[in-house]
């Protein structure tokens, strides 16, 4: 194409008037494809703003103070280098009494080569078009798919219309539904950037538990999705203690409880990232003991799927049984378990548990018997 | 529905790679843009209009991309360094985003696949990647061997337990779908000559025969909460006192209905079950705080079941 062909809008001075996000967004664009012309060769900052235009007014406007034109300078590569690291490039910087210098190599940009078979190809795209509805992250999973397959470069979208993911047969086909609805979608939005940023939250929570509702101040520091029901679970400022939080219990809005961009918290040494994950009902809060159980061959294994880290076997092939034992922090909690599985688990101990049981028993029968209203 | 936001700038790069790569003279409507970057039209062009105006050392502007009538068009070869013909590597959001949604996928999906692309993603990312706690956890040989028979169109034998009975059935596997976060089969049941959906955690083994089945028409495959909803097929209704002490925590139960609030607290729910062993056992978890009220048929497997479990638990250790 000649170059007075060019659509007009790339005309001289014809060019569209950017905002500041987009300004910035063109400036650090240019910063990193300036840093990787050098592939990890150091410039320093006189040298980026004497070649990037976007730098040249980095300045205050009128301001005649080099010293404070450099530190302006400084600033502005600073919160650029910054922008570039939360979209996973990662600019060094070199700290010199005559200025800073930046380097980008191409191993930085870019990861060692990525590549997918068909296979994985079909499950990424797949789990793409299953998920997309109504799937929070659909948003950054478009880009990392883009990045990961290279959107234009395989026509990967249009392609997998066409069949393109059915090759060696392992089409990938699944349905996920969920129930979301919009709030909890913006609750998820608003703490995934307080888990990244490290920001302290502020909302109120309905305690199902104690049927109150009450201000949280909240150090967030994981989110999860258990069984369609999605959680928080971060350091209790109030409470002091590591609490979990299920969104759809969350009264109102999510806000930040700070105006800092980063970093209200660190997150505590101790914390247990399993604590996030999925735990028996019975284990939810302190351990204040630990019980025992026979399990029956015709339930062992379901047991062994269903919480694989909550029980550890005493004993074994002892009358088509197993004897397993548990931390527990909820007695009722796990007498309910126990009950859920029938004729296949029985309660060993302790022996508050074996009454409890039989209680609850005892209660049922009488409750149902004849005659009873 | 309002999202996760992306990171800022993270579009940008990626388009930035995507006009990199554009062949010279393409032309694409901005709408399928915006569709395959998961992003609205408008901020599709802001971003756009950002990547556009990158210039280079001799103040060339360097993505050779414009936007014209609601098209993007490469007007010539190259746009941008060589660079940016690399992708970039992952932000660490993209990077939980992709592993949060094979967790979600995962039990349709051969686990050697998705251990591979786990692997590769991390690799993609700049450094550690903190998860979403998914706690997909299958047994992979199940689900390894479910996804051969449904792709190869095979025939698969499960050993399967549905209320107090486990047995073996023969299998055509059609699709795996996940509701309310679990997962099942749906299949068509040789054993009961029609389709049915299976319960992944209830599956103790699978194995696959070598026999080939042809796909049968008029598949009824359940896929939402609507599909499987007991009120659209169980054989009964019961109505369950819950006591005010647990009565809150059904307002969280989607499978059940509110009949009557009490003012001490406890509350009425319509309960809808077609085996009465199952829906027993249900009851009883309660620990005495649900009471059936009706149909007596209920009240007296609640009761039986009781007796049977105290005279278990009087047995001994």
């Amino acid at each position: 194409m000649d170059e007075d062909q060019r659509p007009r809008n790339f005309a001289e001075g014809k060019g569209v008037t950017l905002n500041r996000n987009q300004k910035a967004a063109a400036r650090q664009l240019s910063l990193a494809a300036y840093l990787l012309f050098f592939d990890g060769r150091p410039k320093d900052e006189t040298s980026i703003q004497e070649n990037l235009p976007l730098y040249r007014d980095a300045p205050p406007e009128g301001n005649e103070d080099t010293t404070l034109a450099a530190d302006a300078l400084r600033k502005q590569l600073s919160r650029d280098v910054q922008a570039l690291a939360g979209a996973g490039i990662r600019v060094e910087v070199d700290g010199t009494e005559s200025g800073r210098r930046y380097r980008l190599s191409r191993g930085a940009f870019s990861s060692a080569e990525i590549d997918l078979t068909d296979a994985e190809r079909a499950v990424l795209v797949g789990a793409l078009r299953t998920l997309r509805r109504d799937f929070p992250y659909s948003g950054p999973l478009h880009l990392a798919i883009a990045n990961l397959i290279g959107t234009a470069s395989t026509g990967v979208y249009t392609a997998s219309d066409s069949g393109a993911d059915t090759q060696d047969g392992r089409a990938f086909a699944a349905a996920v539904a969920t129930r979301d609805d919009e709030s909890i979608s913006r609750r998820v939005s608003q703490l995934e950037s307080a888990v990244s940023r490290r920001k302290r939250v502020l909302f109120d929570y309905y305690s199902i538990s104690r049927d109150e509702t009450s201000g949280r101040e909240v150090e967030p520091y994981a989110l999860s999705l258990l069984d369609g029901i999605w959680y928080a679970t971060g350091w209790d400022v109030r409470r002091q203690a590591v609490r979990q939080f299920r969104l759809s219990r969350i009264r109102g809005r999510v806000t930040f409880a700070t105006r800092r961009d980063f970093g209200d918290f660190e997150v505590t040494p101790d914390f247990e990232r399993h604590v996030a994950g999925p735990r028996a009902p019975w284990q939810l809060g302190e351990p204040v003991g630990r019980a025992s159980v026979r399990v029956f061959d015709e339930v062992f294994d379901a047991v062994g799927r269903e919480f694989p880290d909550a029980f550890s076997e005493e004993s074994g092939d002892e009358k088509g049984s197993h004897i397993l034992s548990t931390a527990i922090s909820g007695e009722r909690q796990f007498a309910a378990w126990i009950l859920s599985k029938g004729k296949g688990a029985k309660a060993l101990s302790p022996p508050s548990l074996i009454r409890r049981v039989e209680e609850a028993l005892e209660a049922i029968a009488s409750a149902h018997a004849a005659g009873q209203p | 529905m309002s999202g996760v936001r992306l990171e800022p700038l993270t579009l940008e790069v990626a388009l930035a790679h995507y006009a990199a790569m554009l062949p010279e003279g393409k032309t694409v409507p901005l709408a399928d843009v915006a569709r395959d970057f998961g992003c609205t039209k408008r901020d599709l062009v802001a971003a756009l209009e950002a990547v556009m105006e990158v210039e280079d050392r001799d103040l060339t502007l360097i993505s050779n991309i414009a936007i014209e009538d609601d098209r993007l068009v490469k007007y010539a070869k190259g746009g941008y360094e060589g660079d940016f013909r690399r992708p970039v590597r992952l932000s660490t959001l993209q990077a939980r985003a992709a592993l949060l949604a094979l967790d979600l996928v995962s039990g349709a999906a051969d686990p050697g696949i998705l251990a591979s692309l786990r692997g590769k993603i991390r690799i993609a990312a700049p450094g550690e990647v903190v998860e979403v706690e998914a706690g997909a956890r299958f047994d992979e040989e199940i689900t390894a061997a479910i996804e051969r028979a449904r792709t190869g169109k095979l025939v698969l034998e499960i050993r399967y337990t549905s209320g107090d009975v486990t047995s073996s059935r023969q299998v055509e596997p059609l699709l795996m779908s996940s509701i309310e976060g679990r997962w099942y089969l749906n299949a068509y049941c040789r054993r009961a000559k029609g389709q049915r959906l299976f319960r992944l955690d209830r599956i103790h083994s699978a194995r696959v025969l070598g026999e080939h089945f042809e796909e049968r028409g008029d598949a009824d495959l359940k896929t939402t909460f609507e599909d499987i909803d007991p009120r659209g097929y169980a054989m009964s209704r019961a109505l369950v006192r819950f006591s005010p002490a647990v009565a809150r925590w059904m307002e969280e139960r989607p499978e059940l209905d509110l009949v009557e609030e009490h003012p001490d607290g406890a509350a009425d729910y319509a309960m809808y079950y077609s085996d009465p062993a199952w829906a027993a056992r249900r009851i009883m978890v309660y620990l005495g705080s649900a009471t059936v009220l009706e149909p007596e048929e209920l009240r007296s497997e609640v009761h039986r079941q009781a007796l049977t479990l105290l005279e278990a638990h009087g047995e001994g250790a």
